[in-house]
C-alpha cells in the first residue's frame, strides 16, 4: 500500500477526489512480477503526479488547455476489450500491424511477420524485466501526466532496429478503446540503431468516452532516419493526451507528421532534444476540429518543444488547422538555442483557418536563444478563408460552397504534400477530404 | 555635409558621452520615514495635501496589493525587493511653489543644464511645454498660460487631484484598475505624482507636451502616475524621456500610465527610457515595472505607442492598447536594447473587442553582452471583434555569443473575421554589413551602431523630431563595448 503525500504545487487548483482516484487504481494492481527498479519508477512517477494532479490552466504549460473534464470525470475503468467494436483489416499501406484493444495486446488481429529486415518488434510488456537501462532515459517523469503513465502503464510496442538496419515496409500500430470511462496507459518505445531507417504509424481510433494517456521514448541514433505518421482518429467523446519524447542523434533525421481529426479533448506534445551535429527534424501535421459529441467544440492541442542542443542542427515546423464548428486549436511550440549551439537554423510556421464564428485558437510560438550564429523564425496566421480566393473561383461559376471547399483542402494540402511516403500521403489525404465533406462543406 | 562624415562625427561625439547623464545633485530631500505601511500611505496623502477620497482610494489599493504576490513568469531575475528598506517619497524642499523660471531653485536649474535642456532655450527655440519630474514633485511649469488659451490641462497629477477632483475620479484607475497588478497596486498606493493631460472636444493640442524625469534621491522608488484623457475630435503628442544619475543601489520604479481616447481621438506617446542600467558586472541600475495601458474608448479612435528602451537593469514593461471603439486602432513600435547584464522582458497586448479594429506592432530587441532580451505579447481577438487585423513583426538582433533574445508571443482569437499576422526573426548581425562599412574605413563599433540604427529605422522614423535623434545616440551609446 503506498500512501503519499498530495501537497499541492504553487499554481495549480487542488483536486482531492482524482488523485485518490488514481492511486487506488494503483494501488489495485498487482505489482509483484515487476522488478524492484520499475517499482520504484512507478511510485515515483504516482507521487509527481500526486504533486499536481490534472494540471491546470494556471499552469503556463496548459494555459490554454483545460483538463477540468478529467478532474470530473474519474476516468479509472479498466474494462476488457469489447468486441462490439470491430477492428477492420490491416491498412492497405501497412505490411506489419501491431493492435492494442484498451491497452491490451491483441495477438488475434496483429501481424508482424511482414516486416522484412532486422527489426524486434515486441510488446513493451514482455521486455520490461530487460529494459532497466533504456526505460525512462529521454522523458521528464516530473511532469504529473508523464508520472501517470509510468504508474500505470502496463503495455505498447517496443521497436528495436538492428544498426544499418533498413526496414522496408510499414508498421502500423493501432490504438482501439472504447468503453464508458476507461482509461489505457500505453507506453511505447522505439530505438533506431546507426544508419538504419524505419517508417512507423501511430493510428488511435475507438468509440465511447475513453481516456488515453500515452508515453513514447524514441531514440534515434546516428545517422538513423525515423518517419513517424500518426493519426489520431478517436471518437469525438475521447480524451487522448499523448506526450513523445524524441532524442535525435547526429546526422540523423525524425521526420513526423501528426493528422488530428479525432477525440473531445486531445494534446499531442513532442519534446525533442537534438544531441548531435548535422541532425534534422520535421514537425508537420494538421488538425481538423468541429463540434465534440457532447455539443461543444473539439479541443486539439499542439504542442512542441524543439532544443537545439548542438551546433549545425536544423529543424522545421509547420502546422496547419481547420477550426469548424465551436472548434478550438491551441498550437505552442517552443524553439530553444542554447549556448554554444552556432550555426542553427530553425523554422516554424502555424496557420489556422477559421471556417466558423463559434471556432477558437490560440497560438503561442516561442523561441528563446542563447547563441548568435543562428536564423531562427517563426510566423503565426490566423483568418478566415481569402475573400479574393473566393471570388476568383466564384467569378468562374463555382458555387460558393464548392469553392470553399476547394480553398480549404488547398490549404490543408499544402502540409500533406509533404508526407514523404506515398501511400500515407494518399490515406491522409483521403481521411482530410472525408472530414472536410462530412464537417466543413455546405 | 556628406551623411557619413556626420555620422562619423556624431558617433565620435557619443563615445565621449558614456553616460553623461550620470551626476548626482545636492538638494535637500524632505522624505517619507523608510519603509512602507498604512502610515507611508497617510504620509504620502497628507504631503501631497489630498482630498479624502484620493486617501481612501490608496488605501484601497495598498490593502489589496498586500494580499498580491511580486509577478515571478517575466524572463528576469533579480534579488528579492526589501519594500521595508525603500524610501517611498522624495521631495525637494521648497517652502513656497515657484510662479516663474527665476523661483526655481538655481541647483535644479543647473541640473537641467546638465541635461542640455536649458528650460529658456526650451521655452523660445522648441515650443515644449515642459513638466518637469524631479524626485517625484513637479516644480516648474512652463507654457501653461498658452496651453491653458487652447482649453488643455497639463499639469502635474497632484494638483488636478485638488483642481479638477471629477476628471481625476472619472478615469484614475479606469484603464488599470488599482487592483490590476503586483506593481500597478502599489502605484497607486504610494504613487507621488505624474503627469495629467486633458485635451476638451475638437482641440488639437497646440504642441508637443513633454515630462523629463529624473530619480535623484538614493534609495527612492519612484512611483509616477500619469493620466491623459482625449476627449472626442482631438489630437495629443505626448513625449517622455528619462534619465538618471549613477549609483550602486538598485532603485525600484514603478509606474502606471493609463491613457483614455475618446472618439476621434488621437493620442501619441512616445519614450525614450535611459536610466542607469547597472555596471558591467550588473550591479546597481534601476528596475523598471512599469504598467502602460491605453483604452481606444471611442469609434475611430487611435493610440500609438512608441518606446526606445535602452537603460535600466531589469525591465518589465508592456504598453498595451484594449481596442474598444469600432474602428479604432493601437499601434507599438518598440526598440529596446539590453547590454552587459541588462535584463528586458517587454512587449505590447493588443486586445481587439470592437468590430474592424486594426493594430500594428513593430518590436526590435538588440541583444549584447550578457543580456536576456524577450519580446512578450498578446494580440486577441474577441468574438464581437469582426474584420480586427493585428500585423506583427518583432525581429531580434544578437551581438555576441552570451547573450539571450527570446520571442514569446500570445495569439487568441475567437473570431473567424479576424485576420492576425505575426513574424518573427532572430539573427545575428550580418558579416557582410560589417565588412562593407570596415572596408570603408569605418571603425567597428561605429559601423556596429550603423548597423543597428538601421535595424531599428522603423521604429525610430515613429519618434518626434525631438527624440529622434537622442534616440539615435541612445542606441549607438548602450551598445558601446559589445564588440572587440
Amino acid at each position: 500500500m503506498v500512501m503519499l503525500n498530495t501537497k499541492p504545487l504553487k499554481g495549480t487548483v487542488q483536486v482531492s477526489s482524482v488523485i485518490p482516484a488514481y492511486q487506488s487504481l494503483f494501488n489495485g494492481k498487482d505489482h509483484s512480477n515487476d522488478p524492484a527498479w520499475l517499482r520504484d519508477v512507478r511510485v515515483a512517477g504516482l507521487a509527481s503526479f500526486a504533486n499536481e494532479g490534472f494540471p491546470s490552466i494556471r499552469n503556463e504549460r496548459w494555459k490554454y488547455t483545460n483538463l477540468s473534464p478529467l478532474n470530473a470525470g474519474e476516468f479509472v475503468g479498466i474494462e476488457p476489450a469489447n468486441d462490439a467494436f470491430k477492428i477492420g483489416a490491416k491498412s492497405a499501406w501497412a505490411q506489419a500491424r501491431m493492435v492494442f484493444v484498451n491497452g491490451a495486446y491483441r495477438e488475434d488481429l496483429s501481424d508482424i511477420a511482414e516486416l522484412k529486415g532486422q527489426v524486434k518488434v515486441v510488446r513493451l510488456h514482455h521486455s520490461l524485466s530487460t529494459m532497466k537501462d533504456d526505460f525512462g532515459q529521454l522523458l521528464d517523469q516530473d511532469l504529473p501526466l508523464v508520472g501517470l503513465n509510468s504508474a500505470l502503464m502496463q503495455d505498447g510496442y517496443r521497436v528495436v532496429v538492428a544498426d544499418k538496419a533498413k526496414i522496408e515496409g510499414v508498421l502500423e500500430v493501432v490504438f482501439a478503446n472504447s468503453g464508458h470511462k476507461n482509461a489505457v496507459f500505453p507506453r511505447n518505445s522505439l530505438k533506431l540503431g546507426k544508419g538504419s531507417e524505419l517508417t512507423l504509424v501511430e493510428h488511435f481510433i475507438g468509440q465511447g468516452s475513453y481516456f488515453t494517456n500515452s508515453v513514447g521514448e524514441i531514440d534515434i541514433l546516428e545517422g538513423a532516419k525515423l518517419h513517424h505518421y500518426r493519426l489520431q482518429d478517436d471518437d469525438i467523446s475521447a480524451i487522448n493526451l499523448s506526450h513523445s519524447f524524441v532524442r535525435v542523434g547526429a546526422e540523423a533525421l525524425y521526420d513526423n507528421f501528426a493528422l488530428s481529426t479525432g477525440a473531445k479533448l486531445a494534446r499531442n506534445e513532442i519534446s525533442c532534444h537534438i544531441d548531435g551535429e548535422g541532425a534534422h527534424l520535421n514537425l508537420l501535421g494538421a488538425y481538423l476540429v468541429s463540434d465534440a459529441a457532447d455539443g461543444k467544440g473539439q479541443t486539439c492541442d499542439t504542442t512542441t518543444f524543439i532544443d537545439h542542443a548542438v551546433a549545425n542542427t536544423t529543424s522545421r515546423e509547420v502546422y496547419k488547422g481547420v477550426l469548424d464548428g465551436r472548434g478550438y486549436g491551441v498550437f505552442q511550440g517552443k524553439i530553444l538555442v542554447r549556448e554554444d549551439a552556432q550555426k542553427i537554423e530553425g523554422n516554424q510556421l502555424s496557420r489556422a483557418l477559421m471556417l466558423s464564428d463559434k471556432a477558437e485558437i490560440n497560438t503561442k510560438p516561442e523561441l528563446e536563444i542563447y547563441a548568435d550564429d543562428v536564423i531562427c523564425s517563426h510566423g503565426a496566421t490566423v483568418g478566415d478563408l481569402d475573400e479574393e480566393g473566393l471570388f476568383y473561383l466564384r467569378s468562374r461559376g463555382i458555387p460558393k460552397a464548392r469553392a470553399r471547399a476547394l480553398l480549404v483542402k488547398s490549404f490543408v494540402g499544402e502540409v500533406l504534400d509533404e508526407i514523404e511516403n506515398e501511400a500515407i500521403r494518399e490515406a491522409f489525404t483521403e481521411h482530410t477530404a472525408n472530414w472536410l465533406s462530412a464537417n466543413a462543406e455546405g | 555635409m556628406a551623411a557619413t562624415v556626420d555620422t562619423v562625427e556624431r558617433v565620435e561625439s557619443i563615445t565621449a558621452d558614456k553616460y553623461k547623464y550620470g551626476f548626482v545633485t545636492d538638494i535637500e530631500m524632505e522624505s517619507a520615514p523608510i519603509g512602507l505601511s498604512e502610515d507611508t500611505v497617510r504620509f504620502i496623502s497628507a504631503k501631497k495635501e489630498e482630498p479624502s477620497w484620493m486617501l481612501e482610494w490608496r488605501l484601497k489599493a495598498y490593502r489589496h496589493w498586500l494580499t498580491m504576490k511580486e509577478p515571478n513568469w517575466a524572463k528576469i531575475g533579480y534579488d528579492p525587493i526589501d519594500y521595508q528598506d525603500t524610501y517611498f517619497f522624495a521631495a525637494p524642499k521648497q517652502k513656497v511653489a515657484p510662479k516663474s523660471l527665476d523661483e526655481v531653485d538655481p541647483e535644479l536649474l543647473r541640473t537641467y543644464e546638465k541635461l542640455g535642456i536649458p528650460l529658456k532655450e526650451q521655452e523660445v527655440l522648441a515650443g515644449v511645454a515642459v513638466d518637469y519630474v524631479f524626485d517625484s514633485v513637479s516644480v516648474a511649469t512652463t507654457f501653461r498660460a498658452k496651453l491653458e488659451e487652447a482649453g488643455v490641462l497639463f499639469m502635474p497629477i497632484s494638483e488636478a487631484i485638488i483642481n479638477h477632483p471629477d476628471l481625476v475620479k472619472k478615469y484614475m484607475g479606469t484603464v488599470v484598475p488599482t487592483s490590476d497588478n503586483y506593481f500597478a497596486a502599489l502605484n497607486s498606493a504610494v504613487f507621488t505624482d505624474g503627469s495629467f493631460v486633458y485635451v476638451p472636444k475638437g482641440v488639437h493640442c497646440p504642441m508637443e507636451l513633454s515630462t523629463y524625469f529624473r530619480i535623484n534621491a538614493q534609495n527612492t522608488g519612484q512611483f509616477e502616475r500619469t493620466l491623459i484623457i482625449a476627449d472626442d475630435d482631438t489630437y495629443v503628442s505626448y513625449l517622455e524621456g528619462c534619465t538618471a544619475p549613477m549609483r550602486d543601489e538598485n532603485q525600484l520604479h514603478a509606474a502606471v500610465v493609463e491613457l483614455v481616447a475618446h472618439e476621434n481621438a488621437e493620442i501619441k506617446y512616445s519614450t525614450v527610457q535611459n536610466w542607469y542600467p547597472g555596471d558591467e558586472e550588473g550591479k546597481g541600475g534601476i528596475y523598471n515595472f512599469v504598467t502602460k495601458r491605453a483604452k481606444c474608448a471611442g469609434a475611430n479612435s487611435k493610440v500609438s505607442w512608441t518606446q526606445v528602451e535602452t537603460g535600466s537593469a531589469v525591465t518589465w514593461k508592456y504598453p498595451s492598447c484594449i481596442l474598444q471603439g469600432d474602428n479604432s486602432q493601437g499601434e507599438f513600435y518598440s526598440i529596446a536594447i539590453t547590454n552587459n547584464m541588462q535584463q528586458a522582458d517587454t512587449g505590447t497586448k493588443m486586445v481587439h473587442i470592437g468590430k474592424n479594429t486594426r493594430s500594428r506592432i513593430i518590436s526590435k530587441g538588440i541583444s549584447a553582452g550578457k543580456a536576456q532580451n524577450t519580446y512578450r505579447g498578446l494580440v486577441k481577438a474577441l468574438p464581437r471583434a469582426s474584420n480586427a487585423r493585428n500585423f506583427t513583426q518583432c525581429d531580434s538582433l544578437l551581438i555576441g555569443d552570451r547573450c539571450g533574445a527570446h520571442t514569446v508571443p500570445y495569439i487568441e482569437s475567437s473570431n473567424s473575421s479576424a485576420r492576425i499576422e505575426h513574424e518573427a526573426t532572430t539573427s545575428k548581425v550580418s558579416e557582410d554589413q560589417l565588412f562593407y562599412c570596415r572596408q570603408r574605413g569605418i571603425p567597428e563599433e561605429e559601423a556596429l551602431a550603423l548597423i543597428v540604427n538601421g535595424f531599428c529605422k522603423e521604429v525610430l522614423q515613429e519618434l518626434p523630431m525631438e527624440f529622434a535623434v537622442e534616440a539615435q545616440k541612445l542606441v549607438a551609446i548602450s551598445l558601446e563595448g559589445s564588440v572587440g
